[in-house]
């Protein structure tokens, strides 16, 4: 296989928690100990529940948050070291699209002025009709009339604004992508457009998308593989359509048996039941396998041993279990 | 009867113009039934709601007719509305963090009601409040119900919702998107925790939702809406096997489900929900509707009943043929 564009080894990111007033503040490891590799041309779906570090990795590929320990890198260049210079210039192949459409535009700015600014950053020397050329172009392919270019963010619906997020996002022609809930704020009518869109612009412009959500119908459709997470760590990845047909972990099996299928005749096998309790609390996760304490197969290995990722099923299945295989 | 709704509009009056958010709405609910709203932002689900509580925004009026248990609750005075609700109608909201009052210990909050609405002592009060914190499957409910709101996860203060709300036996439960802030595994527990109270209290439900499968999965009957009004109507059944409407027919299909083709192109209804300042004066999905007819931009489709099916209504001019999926 070829390289990956973007690979993480052993990434971790902790917040400090202040536990008392002269206490030492305790460490959250949001993300703990997470690999990834995306390849060029891939879709990797990231889900799970709140609280399960999926922002938070997103937000440390992107740099906003900075990594406590592991490698990030992408095109063959670490990220996690790199000189804020350098990582202006990484921004030209990352770029984002977040979730909620209207609170990530400036209220201020046209739509043409915030298409166009990471052109003005990246491109200084760019002649301002070719600027506003691109701009326009950009407004077409993501569905957009190029004649809204001086209209304000409030002009437009919520999936307009999305699609000038994505327009945004896309106008520096980056490789990587990465999308968090950005459909999770739209109405449902509007969610197949973007997902269309997406799916769209990722053929014609050859990107590789991260895309995070938990809305796990919307993921299986869109990814080529898929990546759950529990309590900032990877418990499955595998190829989207052999994860749904077969999902291994029984973390995964509770999250796919819990989504409400729009069809009166289909009765959930509740094997979310099983899943009684809550979410353990990060600062004090369980030792050994952090599911065990909602898991029906957990006994006292779990409890001592963490399980770490191996292939399952001879495919390209990754689960970390003691118990599947 | 239990619920009868006939002609109900909801108007505000705001500085762009009077905005209709719910027009000519008919419905009705049995003691003990389950009944979905199913509508995206705009539809006039929640103002539909509010209006069944009294609870509108003081720039909003209600008109038409709403009968629970025979008794008119439009125009009701706040007295005799304060009893019903509360004490007959409860309502839960889509987060209970906000539906909560954070200073207070849960055991307060919940005492409160039955002080109110059935005049208990305190102690008598706060163990009823233990049983119904029991009745929600939460854990340990004695020491519980003397913590305060944060200390609970969302999901478990849904229950909390769901339990104070259910103190006064009420014969109806209006639930206005109570999932929808929670995880899905979280959402399934209490859309079971719901079911199953439905058939211990015999409380009739009304669940508000944009969710198609969270109907599908708890609702016998569903009103769909859209820009304020009716567009079908129908046991859940007949709703999800065959929509006659062709809103509804496009929801169904641009949710990707779990067996659709990996990465195909979904069917995705085109163009933006609906300005309520400017409805059409015909259907108010005309113009993203693929089944356009001549009259549909001035005349607005009745809402009547499909031809051989009981308790189904839709509001369309093409025939039940054209867009019924084959």
């Amino acid at each position: 296989m070829s390289r990956p564009l973007l690979s993480l080894r052993q990434v971790r990111v902790s917040f400090p928690v202040a536990s008392g007033l002269f206490a030492k503040p305790k460490s959250l490891h949001a993300v703990n100990g997470v690999n990834l590799d995306l390849h060029a041309g891939e879709t990797l779906g990231v889900v799970g529940e709140s609280g399960c570090g999926k922002s938070t990795l997103a937000r440390a590929i992107l740099g906003l948050v900075p990594a406590a320990a592991g490698s990030i890198s992408l095109l063959g260049k670490e990220l996690t070291t790199q000189s804020s210079a350098d990582w202006q210039k990484t921004r030209r192949d990352l770029q984002v699209v977040f979730q909620d459409p209207l609170a990530a535009l400036n209220p201020r700015m046209t739509v043409g002025e915030i298409i166009g600014e990471p052109l003005g950053v990246h491109e200084p020397d760019l002649a301002k009709d070719e600027r506003r050329r691109r701009v326009r172009a950009m407004m077409k392919r993501v569905g957009l009339l190029p004649n809204q270019i001086n209209r304000y963010p409030h002009e437009f619906s919520g999936g307009q604004c999305q699609r000038i997020g994505i327009a945004r996002a896309l106008i520096l022609e980056p490789k990587v992508v990465i999308c968090d809930e950005p459909v999770s704020a739209l109405d449902v009518s509007i969610q197949a457009q973007i997902v269309n869109l997406l799916i769209k612009l990722k053929h014609e412009l050859q990107l590789s998308l991260i895309f995070i959500a938990h809305d796990l119908a919307v993921v299986r459709h869109i990814s080529d593989r898929v990546m759950v997470m529990y309590l900032g760590k990877v418990v499955e990845v595998a190829d989207a359509e052999e994860l749904y047909r077969q999902p291994r972990h029984p973390y995964s099996r509770a999250l796919l048996s819990a989504i409400p299928v729009p069809d009166p005749d289909y009765k959930r096998e509740r094997e979310s039941k099983f899943l009684r309790g809550e979410l353990p609390s990060p600062l004090n996760p369980p030792s050994g396998c952090a599911f065990r304490t909602r898991c029906p197969l957990a006994d006292g290995k779990c409890a001592q041993d963490e399980p770490g990722l191996r292939s399952v099923g001879g495919g390209a299945s990754y689960a970390a279990c003691h118990y599947v295989g | 009867m239990l619920l009868t709704v006939n002609n109900l509009g909801v108007r505000f009056t705001t500085e762009d113009g009077m905005v209709d958010a719910v027009n000519g709405l008919d419905f009705s609910l049995d003691a003990g039934a389950t009944l979905g709203i199913v509508g995206e932002s705009g539809s006039g689900k929640s103002q539909t709601a509010l209006a069944i509580m009294g609870l509108l925004a003081s720039n909003g009026q209600t008109t038409g007719s709403i009968r629970f248990k025979g008794k008119e609750l439009v125009g009701a005075g706040q007295r005799a509305m304060n009893k019903i609700r509360g004490a007959h109608i409860g309502m839960i909201f889509q987060d209970p963090m906000t539906s909560l009052n954070p200073y207070l210990k849960i055991s307060t909050q919940m005492a409160e009601v039955l002080i109110r609405h059935r005049g208990m002592g305190k102690r008598e009060a706060v163990q009823e409040s233990i049983k119904m914190l029991d009745a929600v499957r939460i854990p340990d409910a004695k020491n519980r119900v003397n913590r305060y709101p944060h200390e609970f996860s969302g999901g478990m203060r849904q229950r909390v919702m769901i339990a104070m709300t259910l103190l006064t036996r009420p014969e109806l439960l209006i639930a206005d998107e109570p999932t929808t802030a929670l995880d899905v595994t979280v959402q399934a527990q209490i859309l079971d925790l719901l079911s199953d109270l439905r058939d211990e209290f015999g409380v009739a439900i009304i669940m508000i939702t944009h969710d198609l499968g969270v109907v599908a999965d708890l609702c016998d009957e569903v009103l769909v809406l859209y820009g304020g009004q009716i567009m079908e109507q129908a046991q859940a059944r007949s709703l999800f096997k065959g929509p006659t409407h062709p809103y509804t027919r496009g929801l169904l299909d641009s949710i990707p489900s779990l067996d659709s083709e990996h990465q195909s192109e979904l069917v995705a209804i085109p163009g933006n929900p609906p300005d309520l300042l400017h409805l059409p004066p015909g259907c108010p999905f005309e113009a993203r509707c693929a089944w356009r007819h001549e009259p549909c931009p001035t005349q607005r489709p009745m809402l009547v009943g499909v031809e051989g099916e009981s308790h189904h209504r839709r509001a369309c001019h093409a025939a039940v043929a054209e867009v019924r999926p084959s």
